[in-house]
């Protein structure tokens, strides 16, 4: 017993002590984030912010396949940390978010200016903004492929699903994995499918509209479920490797550069990436557009992800200055030029950006009526369920679902979520 | 002997209000949400009786085929430990040298976290980098090598050879702890009358050893009833939703917002938990009289 | 002729043994070697030594991982929920188990189901805004008490009927208070079920993760899973980094075993066992 209570002294002294270290009062404002969207230059600006202001930045980062639930959770029970990021859309907005119940209403900050003004419509909601989204404007998730590669094999980009077939053919024969796709994150295989919803749009005009308001169901779209009959196609013809459900997203980099790929679904700036960790890889890569249902429409997204604070949270003031921080010109290039993965920012400021020809290439070839938006940003209840979609395609490339199916469930969620927010078209 | 003076009822105040407080009023709150319509979209909370326990128990619903994995994990994972983990008791109570290295070693896994244990086992079952499929194929053994996570036919079993990896040592303490209460004399005894090894185990250590089993029985049940973290950190559910079970489905249902259903699923869980766990200790309680 | 069969036997058992304990062991070697290879010895994840043993990854680990901090809330969370859980898990399980009435039976009843219970947590948020606890410490401690109280009651209540009534009797005819008849003389007698119960709590609120992942919103009150999680999530490509970070969050733990490891066996012979 005597023992005991020396450990018990101990431990106390041992948690006053710490507790004086650990409390001494710091403002400290808390930051939730998805691990994909964020890169050591926040962390570093973060660093800056505190040393100029005092106030403390504490990140947390969790991994993507978790992020969601647990912010929906917290913000559920009315427990959110000052600051979490959320991808937004016009849509999804308020069922994510329910924003002018939980998030701080930024409409007269100086720092919304700075924004492109295409990119308020994801964060606001009745005309006030809550959010502040620094994303890139490039082609976002189109086929980035080698194209030295591509031109030793004696390829094109393909245009037509046909083509895109025999290109991956020609490349598996050379012994060559046509294309990385990874699905362990939950998101990634849902893009091809998503990032063609133009190409729905083009074949069914007013689909979006239609989807909308409840008059047409994605079971009844013959397109979505060629797409999905041809990306199990793909997967079945050994065009994704072996062992692609094992794959992850930060293997892309050696993947590319070492030629054990030829293509993958990622943004321009993966060619950054890939020059700063494989300064000896000589190939030349480039971008073409999601060919599946022949599709040849571009995969215009305003949305990304963006910062939020949270309305109950102790700590506004600080996050406005943190906010205002972040937007100043030379943190904007700073977060630039130190985030490989990124070719621009998609702001108003004049800082120097770095597209890259690729980009410019793909994008001057492409006529303005082809430029259309993606379909999680034109459709309501399609985002919200974002992952489960991503589990439904993963279990049709291990042929426990079929194409039908899991538009089928699609629509079975889409139901769920309008008739829970009393959606007059659902009713 | 006056019981209220010597064992005063304010003794387990202490554990009644935390017990209370953090464990039993969120568990009834949750059981009277899901009588309710509760979701992330909408502030108000309507009661709806019983539909969403008419959703799970609906002809056609994927609830069935995760109940049925929960069932199968509950029986497969604990006859893979239990029979083993007996074994190996006997095993490391028989004077053995080193006994008690081995002892220590195969306890060490129970003491890892399971998001240790995901993070290691993800690694080393990766079908290309992954340690084990690269020894295969080093030993020249690479039709052996599978995708242990990835794949339908090998997620399952992948699973519970990573949880017997980690709980055997622990059932085989209890074990253990219980042969050694076993008074000698007994086996003894039945060495003279010519007693073999199974004669043995079958008519005095499994009758003995009864404690021990309705522990391991009442802790691999429940463990194994509400499974949530291995599968959590080695699959996920997948590949697909092969590897789903009741507490996975119950995360699903509250990533996707509709609260009301996810705790309508974790209160059928407990339902079947409870009947279960009261049904053991009753059991038990029974040997203690026949004693 | 039996002579020999026996010593067979012998080997045989020596060889499973041995076998069983080196696939338990593997694994271990695994992370142990990783974490002192260089980036890309590591990604090649074979059984071959590391050509320079790199002490250098723990360094970058421990300043990285954030490892002081949340070493201190995993230890602070573990102890004091473990102290708090055992102390009225045996008070109870003291009281419960000399006075054999309904009443205490069901109470004992009530207690153990704890053991079965799903626990709710967004539920639980709502009672921790209540009494504003969310995102302290003392709250996580006594969230972390009251989980493991069925626990303990349900080990500990087989013990107490082991220790013989007339102790208590002899005691209280001297004049002891329940308190001092308690403290003094029940406790010491409990102590080998008490460790083994304060070991496996400890080691089940060290190795936690749903719960800190829910209610704490500051990584600086994160515990050590948490911080694994999070140096994962950053540090994904460098498994040399991981590992040693999983080597320095899984080593008190291990300390914490091996140290206290007879206690848990001879508890559970005294515990669980006796029921």
């Amino acid at each position: 017993m005597k023992r005991l209570s020396v450990i018990l002294v101990v431990c106390a002294v041992f948690v006053l002590t710490a507790s004086v270290v650990v409390g001494a009062k710091d403002m400290v404002i808390t930051e939730m984030i998805s691990q994909g969207w964020t890169t050591q230059a926040d962390e570093d600006l973060a660093r800056v912010f505190t040393e100029e202001t005092g106030i403390k930045v504490d990140r947390q980062i969790v991994p993507a396949a978790q992020y969601h639930d647990l912010l929906k959770a917290k913000l559920n029970a009315g427990e959110a940390p000052d600051i979490f990021w959320s991808q937004t859309n016009p849509f999804a907005i308020k069922t994510e978010l329910d924003p002018e119940k939980n998030c701080v209403d930024f409409t007269d900050e100086p720092w919304v200016g700075v924004m492109n003004p295409q990119r308020l419509p994801a964060v606001s909601y009745n005309g006030r903004v809550y959010g502040l989204m620094l994303w890139i404007n490039s082609p976002e998730f189109t086929f980035f492929y080698n194209k030295t590669l591509f031109n030793e094999l004696g390829l094109t980009p393909p245009t037509t699903y046909e083509e895109f077939k025999k290109v991956c053919t020609v490349i598996l024969n050379a012994g060559i994995i046509p294309i990385f796709e990874f699905t362990s994150q939950g998101w990634h295989q849902v893009l091809p499918f998503a990032q063609i919803g133009g190409r729905y749009e083009e074949l069914h005009p007013g689909l979006y509209e239609q989807l909308n308001n409840n008059q047409i169901k994605f079971a009844e779209i013959p397109t979505m479920l060629l797409v999905l009959q041809q990306l199990k196609e793909t997967a079945d013809l050994g065009f994704y490797g072996p062992n692609f459900l094992a794959n992850d997203r930060p293997q892309t980099v050696e993947a590319l550069a070492t030629r054990k790929v030829a293509m993958t679904l990622e943004n321009p700036g993966l060619e950054k990436q890939i020059r700063q960790a494989y300064p000896d890889c000589k190939d030349e890569f480039g971008i073409f557009l999601i060919p599946y249902a022949d599709n040849q429409t571009y995969p215009f997204n305003p949305n990304g992800p963006a910062r939020f604070a949270y309305k109950m949270g102790k700590n506004i003031d600080a996050v406005k200055k943190y906010f205002e921080f972040l937007t100043r010109k030379e943190n904007l290039q700073y977060k630039l030029d130190h985030t490989p993965e990124w070719t621009n920012i998609d702001v108003t400021v004049d800082i120097k950006q770095g597209w890259l020809p690729m980009e410019e290439e793909l994008i001057s070839k492409i006529p303005p009526e082809k430029f259309k938006l993606v379909l999680q940003s034109g459709v309501k209840y399609f985002n919200e369920q974002w992952m489960e979609v991503g589990k439904d395609i993963e279990a049709m490339y291990i042929g426990a679902l079929t194409p039908e199916q899991i538009l089928q469930n699609i629509d079975e969620r889409r139901e769920k979520m309008a008739k829970a927010q009393g959606d007059p078209a659902w009713r | 002997m006056n019981y209220r003076h010597a064992y005063p009822y304010h003794f387990i105040v202490g554990a009644l209000f935390l017990y209370l407080l953090f464990f039993i009023v969120p568990s009834l709150m949750g059981i009277y949400y899901s009588f309710t319509d509760w979701n992330r979209y909408s502030d108000q909370v309507r009661f709806v009786g019983l539909e969403n326990y008419r959703a799970i128990f609906a002809a056609k619903s994927v609830y069935y085929q995760y109940i049925g994995n929960t069932l199968k994990f509950t029986l497969i994972s604990n006859l893979v430990k239990i029979i083993p983990a007996l074994f190996l008791a006997l095993l490391f109570t028989d004077n053995l040298r080193g006994e008690h290295v081995h002892r220590t070693i195969l306890f060490f896994p129970a003491t890892l976290s399971f998001i240790v244990i995901g993070l290691v086992f993800r690694s080393i079952l990766h079908p290309e980098m992954g340690f084990l499929n690269q020894t295969l194929r080093n030993l020249g053994l690479g039709f052996a090598a599978k995708g242990w996570l990835i794949h339908p036919r090998w997620a399952w079993f992948s699973i519970y050879a990573v949880d017997a990896w980690r709980g055997l040592g622990y059932v085989m303490t209890i074990f253990i702890a219980g042969l050694q209460s076993i008074p000698r004399t007994y086996y003894e005894a039945a060495s003279i009358d010519g007693a073999g090894f199974f004669h043995k185990l079958f008519s005095i250590t499994i009758p003995m050893l009864k404690p021990a089993i309705t522990v391991n029985l009442v802790f691999g049940i429940t463990y194994s009833l509400r499974v949530f973290d291995i599968i959590f950190v080695l699959t996920n559910g997948g590949p697909g939703r092969v590897t789903e079970v009741m507490n996975t489905a119950v995360f699903r249902e509250f990533a996707l917002g509709t609260y009301g259903v996810g705790v309508a699923l974790s209160t059928v869980l407990f339902v079947v938990m409870g009947v279960v766990s009261v049904l053991v200790i009753r059991l038990m309680n029974r040997g203690e009289v026949e004693q | 002729m039996n002579r020999t069969r026996r010593q067979v036997y012998r080997i045989i058992q020596y060889l499973v043994a041995c076998l069983i304990s080196l696939v338990v062991v593997i694994p271990f070697v695994v992370i142990v070697n990783n974490s002192l290879k260089t980036r890309e010895e590591a990604n090649r994840m074979n059984l071959a030594l590391p050509s320079k043993l790199q002490w250098e990854n723990y360094r970058v680990a421990i300043e990285r991982g954030k490892l002081g901090i949340s070493f201190f809330n995993s230890t602070l969370y573990s102890a004091f929920a473990t102290a708090i859980a055992t102390l009225v898990g045996a008070m109870t399980a003291f009281v419960l188990a000399r006075r054999k009435t309904r009443f205490s039976q069901m109470c004992y009843f009530f207690l153990v189901l704890g053991i079965t219970l799903p626990i709710n947590l967004i539920a639980l948020i709502r009672v921790m805004q209540v009494l504003h606890l969310v995102n302290t410490r003392l709250g996580i401690i006594l969230v972390y008490g009251g989980m493991n109280v069925s626990f303990a009651v349900f080990i500990l209540y087989g013990f107490v009927g082991t220790i013989p009534r007339e102790l208590d009797e002899a005691a209280i005819i001297d004049g002891a208070s329940p308190w001092h008849l308690f403290f003094r003389i029940i406790l010491p007698l409990l102590r080998p079920a008490l460790t083994t119960v304060a070991v496996l709590t400890f080691m089940g609120i060290w190795n936690d993760f749903m719960v800190p992942l829910y209610i704490l919103n500051r990584a600086s009150l994160w515990p050590m899973t948490l911080a694994v999680y999070n140096f994962f999530g950053l540090y994904q490509q460098e498994w040399h980094l991981v590992f040693a970070d999983i080597v320095l969050t899984c080593l008190p733990i291990f300390v914490i075993y091996l140290f206290s490891q007879r206690y848990i066996v001879s508890g559970m012979i005294a515990g669980a066992v006796k029921q």
